[in-house]
């Protein structure tokens, strides 16, 4: 279902953020969070999120981000509250950890759909706020199925080759061999379940009264792993073809033992650092490639977006960030996080043939932060 | 006064360009521009002014849930500034305030610096002040429930059972509970382990245990030589250093947490090595105030401190590659204990030794 774009016209995103002025208010509000012994954390947040929701314009409105300190605040304490309690019970005893962390577990699908109800909620553009709907059925068939189904196929992969031990499974000896394809198979099936998890999160994200569609499918996330696999087999041979004749010609012209063996030590160094960067390479290519994608086929009332980053400039961010961070001992992470926004910003698009004033608000509803703060604290990452 | 800006009103998308035109008897009209919609009328007391954030969008909330939304953040200021001077509003000074220091150079440059000041404090004196305090408020057999297991897995790892005579480790032992001050009103078990890996070496384990190796009692000469290694594990153990290691490791955490607003950072190879420069700073420290205590009480038991710098020697000797926690030894070699100084969980064991041989003489 691809929509005709014909004559339509580009609304650009664009963010204004400054990095000496966010620099600022970056400074300002670790200060007051550690003079605070952390209170004041629920503010820098907020003020983060004020900074660079204000500084995202779409069509000349800018988004707005409307939770306030104390809501924050609440939800923080109670997940600080949760975290200290389960790094107590974990000191006392793992084994309660390990329950404890089970029963996390088994409340993340409620957490995420908590925490994007808080975020939609209080995103708010042309006085307009986003909305979550709170399917919390759906969220565990697409979070916890998947993964209770691969724990079945484990736990029946170990006893089968039990079974296979004991004589008495002599006549199904093709049973085992099933269930250990069965195991190769799963990250096959991975880029399936992450279809299914943007599918769940985009298509109960709503604007106003408007919902979003997702035109993606399973098929379009398979592809994007496909052209991955594809490159890193061409890299690779390329990569040692070349290092092959590489050290077969400098070994022949060096009779020195000592020599030639410095060569193979310089060839080894360049052979990591070539490693770690086709490695980073790739995941900046699966990244980009997956945002595009997922981006390009998100569609409000038959507008589509579209997402237009570029896989060198993203490598090349990257990398940058990381050095410039490590290098200033952090003083330029406002820099990174700013120069991040803005390039994310410029790549995205609202294509529209109409102007965007036909969007309908909702009734009102007021949610706490719980879910959001349980999210952050416990490093659940939701992904869009 | 007017503001030029967006007006959209409660229940769609709808954007209307609009001016804002606050009057000075607090009135506040907004105009539409070229459409048929009546003008909006209401006091300034009645709106709500979001708070400025560098030069982001103000949006102004009408009572309708109709919302304003200008780029003119002074143009707001100077309408917030000029209604509080009537009285008509109140000024928000700390939103005021915050907005001011983050905005200008002067000020963010002094924050920066109160930042690195007081982590600074915190660090030297904050966190081991309120370890000793937290420590000595916790309830006296907590030590002995976190070491719960330390000995299994050293048995499991790296000791075997000792092979000295039990003649020797009972006169040991009889020796070592008399050096147990009175008023620690606990009783301290003297153990003995063999390690060929440790070498002769010394542990205090935080559950009221101290461990000698078969190959220090080999190692001494006199038996005041290892009354002198009793004194300075028994005041680890006095001084409850395991507990206070740990309760300066989670002060570091926190530090760590707030500075990164990120509980997983504390793992991160960055922030890690800072962290371990600054523990083992606070374990040099506790070898410090145990070696003192170890002073004290050698004058008392009549016991020449000389003992301690001569066993001190031979062990270096010894070994000069094996370095554990709360041991005695310490793998600084002469040549290179500059740089490893500061990693390292002891102080240099020269200057440890000199201290002792300074007694002596006095």
């Amino acid at each position: 279902m691809q929509i005709d774009t014909q004559g339509f016209s580009e609304k650009p995103f664009k963010f204004n953020g400054n990095a000496w002025e966010y620099f600022g208010i970056w400074v300002v509000n670790i200060t007051l969070t550690v003079l605070t012994v952390g209170i004041y954390s629920a503010w820098a947040k907020v003020r983060t999120q004020q900074y660079f929701y204000g500084n995202t314009q779409l069509d000349h409105s800018a988004f707005q981000y409307l939770a306030t300190p104390i809501q924050i605040l609440k939800g923080r304490l109670v997940a600080v509250l949760v975290f200290g309690f389960y790094y107590t019970l974990n000191a006392i005893n793992p084994l309660w950890g390990l329950l404890l962390t089970a029963l996390i577990m088994l409340l993340i699908p409620i957490i995420i759909v908590m925490s994007m109800s808080f975020r939609m909620r209080n995103t708010a553009y042309r006085n307009i706020t986003f909305r979550f709907q709170k399917n919390y059925k759906q969220a565990y068939l697409v979070y916890v199925a998947p993964v209770l189904v691969l724990i079945a196929i484990i736990v029946s992969a170990i006893l089968m080759t039990n079974n296979l031990e004991s004589p008495s499974a002599e006549s199904e000896t093709s049973l085992p061999f099933s269930i250990a394809a069965m195991i190769l198979i799963s990250p096959f099936l991975y880029p399936l379940w992450e279809y299914l998890k943007t599918r769940f999160l985009v298509t109960n994200t709503l604007f106003g009264t408007s919902p979003f569609n997702f035109e993606a499918n399973a098929i379009n996330f398979y592809k994007v792993y496909l052209a991955a696999t594809m490159l890193l087999i061409l890299v690779v041979a390329l990569i040692s073809a070349l290092l092959a004749s590489l050290d077969m010609s400098s070994l022949q012209n060096t009779d020195n033992f000592s020599e030639a063996m410095s060569t193979l030590g310089g060839s080894a160094v360049m052979l990591s650092s070539i490693v770690i960067g086709v490695y980073l390479w790739l995941f900046a290519y699966i990244q980009t490639k997956k945002t595009n994608m997922i981006f390009s086929n998100i569609s409000l009332n038959n507008m589509p977006l579209e997402s237009q980053l570029s896989v060198t400039y993203m490598f090349f961010l990257y990398i940058s960030n990381t050095v410039a961070i490590i290098v200033s001992v952090g003083l330029l992470i406002p820099w990174t996080m700013i120069r991040t926004a803005r390039y994310r910003a410029n790549t995205l698009t609202l294509l529209s043939d109409k102007d965007l004033n036909h969007f309908v608000a909702s009734q009102q509803i007021e949610q706490n932060a719980m879910g959001e703060e349980f999210g952050d604290i416990f490093d659940i990452d939701i992904g869009l | 006064m007017k503001i030029q800006g967006w007006l959209y009103s409660d229940s769609s998308s709808q954007r209307h360009v609009a001016i804002l035109e606050y009057c000075t008897d607090g009135n506040i009209k907004i105009q539409l521009a070229g459409e048929f919609i009546p003008n909006i009328n209401c006091t300034v007391e009645e709106l709500e002014i979001s708070k400025r954030i560098g030069n982001t969008a103000r949006f102004i909330s009408l009572p309708s849930h109709a919302k304003f939304e200008t780029e003119h953040n002074n143009e707001v200021d100077a309408l917030i500034a000029a209604a509080s001077v009537k009285g008509q509003v109140k000024q928000h000074s700390f939103s005021t305030l915050t907005h001011r220091v983050e905005s200008s150079a002067l000020f963010v440059v002094m924050i920066m610096s109160l930042l690195v000041v007081s982590s600074w404090l915190f660090i030297q004196h904050g966190i081991p002040y309120f370890s000793n305090e937290i420590a000595a408020a916790l309830p006296e057999d907590i030590g002995a429930q976190i070491g719960q297991g330390s000995l299994e897995i050293l048995d499991e790892s790296i000791m075997q059972t000792s092979e000295l005579l039990p003649t020797r480790k009972a006169l040991l032992k009889l020796e070592f509970e008399q050096l147990v001050p009175d008023d620690y009103g606990r009783s301290i078990t003297l153990i003995f382990r063999k390690s060929d890996i440790v070498g002769a070496n010394a542990f205090a384990l935080p559950s009221d245990t101290v461990l000698f190796t078969d190959e220090l009692v080999q190692l001494a000469t006199s038996d005041e030589e290892l009354k002198t290694i009793m004194l300075h594990e028994i005041a680890h153990i006095v001084h409850r250093h395991s507990l206070r290691r740990l309760i300066q490791q989670s002060g570091l955490a926190l530090l760590v947490v707030l500075i990164t607003g990120d509980i997983s950072t504390t793992s991160s190879m960055i922030i890690a090595l800072p962290a371990m420069l600054f523990e083992s700073k606070y374990s040099q420290e506790m070898e410090t105030e145990a070696d003192s205590f170890a002073l004290n009480h050698l004058t008392e038991h009549r016991i020449n401190p000389i003992h301690f710098a001569n066993i001190m020697t031979r062990m270096e000797q010894s070994h000069d590659s094996v370095n554990l926690e709360n041991d005695i030894s310490t793998n600084d070699s002469n040549t290179r204990k500059s740089i490893q100084h500061y990693f390292s969980s002891h102080p240099a064991t020269e200057t440890r030794i000199q201290r002792f041989r300074d007694a002596t003489l006095n």
